[in-house]
């Protein structure tokens, strides 16, 4: 039987010597997709380009506000800065191509350096609103504290409390009001009342629905420069009147004006005079003894009209500026006799904007009850006492970036603004609209 | 390349290197204000870091291509293109500040995945399968001579069944007719019939078993199988004919070898066309990025 040899010969003569000499599949189509995939990519990304679409190069997506230039990279990336050109080459993002769109006032004449558009406000990120700068922009001067203001290095852990609830500082308000008497059920003009925070504090874009305790007589405009964020100053035509009203005699109906003193002299005088014309017979008529008016004369001798109206207004007077005025209004009587008899009324001085460096609007917050944030509210008798929330009840919400689920954003942008708008001036556009759109 | 002690000093150098780049990565960003990091001085370092490793790391395929150039040793450069490759993870994500960007910057980071991750799998197996290959495959030869050495297996086999029946002619004994493709026993059935049986396995089993390279469904493809199959033979054909039966038993194993050692090969050099040629593409693309981040930064 014929056997089988594996003699080194044999064996030997298996292989083709010249094998490596020959491309195998694996090896030809290893090379065939080592070429064809490089290719391919780039001839992607350069017909994209060939069309006119740079959004394959660009590091990341363009913001909201920019998005519509986006195809026309020319208009920030330019050759020039501070008018030198630069090489061909570069095509860096100028302060002068976001100058020629933007009006940026500076932020303070003391800066320590005016940092570049671009190093704060950050395109082809991730950001959709270029406002929402990184905190690091302002803390990398204020972190170290600067002149009149505390080092600040993030929020809330590292900011200082808020400037209106540090140390003594005190409401500079001068008209008396007892928040926690107010949050009773309380005497209405009809019965007994339970009055809302929005019975007088509203926003002006809340201002226009009915006032529940305004004045029947007399609505006041809101005012047109007034923060759309913040509450309006409470104000007694609005707030105050239906309750608070200043009558001065029972037999008439009308109230005072809430005015300056010479004001509401004059529209006693006048409304006495009218009154005795009306009624002659009122002169032979006793005095009402049973008002208890301080300092009142007991005179009951009314001869002339003339002394009815001068008896009758002293006493008005007096029930107004030492009784009604008094029970919310500081009245200074020191002077009085140089201002023929009239009292001054101390300015009412309500704040309107708590935090003088901070911006802050109610309207994102509308889903939170009024006292989940002012708590001090409800115990506060005090004109004196200071409502702002702490920064402490801030935090609650506004402890980390937005993007963290469960968390609200705690950027400096979220209050503080950098420019200076206050130096805003007029600005002229020198774009077309066919140099932007395409 | 299999990774053994000889190769912690690539390993130390490779570690201390990635914390070097994340002390600089944690110092640059502590610092960092605002915007996209990669072209902050930090960033551009990484990211020029980065390049180079990728230009080296494509220099590789160049390397094997011209095995005698005196640029260093074979295994250095596969050391260092085994351990700095794992290098240019932190420093693809320390440039990018572990955001994904847009356009190149985004498919070019997917492909440095690709790659990376094809490449820890390419040096997985070949720790492991050389080794497993050198216990379970015997006959191993060049993978790319297998279809020669198969065919020089067939031909062996046919030798030997040739033999048997060459034997029996030698003896006046015509054992039977070829029809088609079975036999037909023309000599006394009881002499004859068990070496038609055995040229019916030869031609209907082994025959196309050692012609086809893998034959997964042939019986002959598992061992044990195989076994069963020459035992019954051993059965049927007189002792004089065990012999080659055995020869026959022996080129079947070999054979089995061989589909062994396309199977390994294959699993040991899959990843490398996924690997290489996206490296290619990722070379090509973050030379395009470079460029166009330096134009408009």
């Amino acid at each position: 039987m014929v056997r089988r040899t594996r003699s080194a010969k044999r064996l030997g003569t298996r292989h083709d010597l010249n094998y490596f000499k020959h491309w195998t599949a694996a090896r030809k189509w290893r090379l065939a997709v080592s070429v064809s995939l490089p290719v391919v990519l780039v001839a992607w990304f350069l017909t994209g380009l060939g069309r006119g679409d740079s959004s394959g190069f660009t590091p990341g997506p363009m913001s909201h506000s920019h998005a519509f230039i986006g195809k026309k990279c020319e208009s920030c990336h330019a050759f020039k800065v501070e008018g030198i050109a630069l090489m061909k080459f570069r095509k860096k993002v100028t302060d002068e191509a976001c100058l020629e769109c933007h009006q940026a006032p500076a932020h303070k004449s003391n800066q320590a350096f005016t940092p570049g558009c671009s190093s704060c406000h950050s395109e082809h990120t991730a950001s959709q609103d270029l406002r929402h700068v990184a905190s690091g922009n302002c803390t990398q001067c204020h972190a170290a504290g600067v002149p009149h203001f505390q080092p600040v290095t993030g929020f809330p852990s590292k900011h200082p409390e808020f400037r209106p609830l540090q140390d003594s500082f005190r409401d500079p308000g001068t008209v008396a009001l007892n928040h926690t008497v107010h949050l009773k059920p309380i005497q209405g003009p009809a019965g007994m009342v339970q009055l809302e925070c929005a019975d007088c504090h509203r926003t002006p874009v809340d201002a226009s629905a009915g006032w529940r305790f305004a004045s029947a007589t007399t609505s006041p405009a809101v005012p047109k420069d007034s923060p759309s964020g913040l509450m309006l100053p409470v104000n007694y035509e609005r707030n105050c009147a239906a309750c608070h009203q200043l009558q001065f005699d029972s037999r008439f109906s009308a109230s005072a004006p809430h005015q300056e003193p010479a004001a509401v002299r004059k529209f006693i005088l006048t409304t006495y005079r009218e009154y005795i014309t009306a009624n002659p017979n009122e002169l032979r008529n006793k005095r009402n003894v049973l008002r208890l008016i301080p300092a009142a004369n007991a005179d009951p001798a009314l001869r002339t009209p003339e002394q009815f109206v001068a008896t009758q207004s002293r006493d008005a007077e007096q029930l107004l500026w030492r009784k009604t005025c008094k029970e919310c209004h500081q009245i200074d009587f020191s002077q009085s006799e140089q201002r023929q008899g009239l009292p001054r009324v101390l300015p009412a001085q309500i704040t309107t904007k708590w935090l003088a460096h901070a911006s802050f609007d109610h309207a994102p917050h509308a889903a939170l009850s009024c006292v989940s944030c002012h708590v001090k509210t409800q115990t506060s008798v005090e004109t004196s006492e200071v409502l702002v929330p702490s920064i402490k009840t801030c935090a609650a919400c506004h402890k980390d970036s937005v993007q963290l689920e469960g968390r609200a954003e705690n950027g400096c942008f979220e209050c503080h603004q950098y420019h200076d708008w206050s130096q805003r001036k007029p600005f002229v556009g020198k774009k077309s609209i066919s140099q932007l759109a395409r | 390349m299999r990774i053994d002690k000889t190769h912690r000093g690539w390993a130390i150098a490779t570690a201390l290197l990635i914390l070097l780049a994340t002390l600089i990565y944690v110092f640059a960003i502590s610092r960092h204000v605002s915007g996209a990091f990669g072209g902050t001085w930090a960033g551009l370092l990484f990211g020029t870091a980065g390049l180079a490793l990728i230009i080296f790391h494509n220099l590789l395929s160049l390397r094997k291509k011209f095995p005698t150039w005196r640029i260093g040793r074979s295994q250095t450069w596969m050391r260092a293109h085994l351990w700095l490759g794992i290098l240019l993870i932190p420093l693809v994500l320390y440039h990018a500040s572990f955001t994904l960007g847009g356009g190149i910057s985004k498919v070019a980071f997917w492909l440095t995945a690709a790659v990376i991750f094809s490449g820890i799998l390419g040096a997985a197996l070949q720790h492991v399968l050389p080794r497993l290959m050198t216990q379970r495959v015997p006959f191993e030869t060049i993978y790319d001579q297998i279809d020669r050495v198969q065919a020089q297996l067939l031909k062996e086999a046919d030798e030997l069944i040739g033999g048997v029946e060459s034997e029996a002619a030698k003896n006046g004994l015509l054992l039977f007719k070829n029809e088609g493709s079975g036999a037909t026993a023309v000599a006394d059935p009881e002499v004859a019939a068990p070496f038609a049986e055995l040229r019916n396995i030869y031609q209907g089993r082994i025959r196309p078993f050692l012609q086809k390279r893998g034959d997964y469904g042939n019986p002959l493809y598992q061992r044990r199988n195989a076994k069963g199959v020459f035992f019954r033979l051993r059965k049927l054909v007189p002792a004089e004919v065990h012999e080659v039966l055995d020869d026959l038993e022996n080129i079947c194993e070999e054979k089995r070898d061989l589909d062994r050692q396309s199977r390994m090969h294959r699993a040991l050099h899959a990843w490398l066309l996924v690997h290489v040629p996206l490296s290619y593409a990722l070379l090509a693309l973050v030379v395009i990025h470079a460029v166009i981040a330096l134009r408009y930064m």
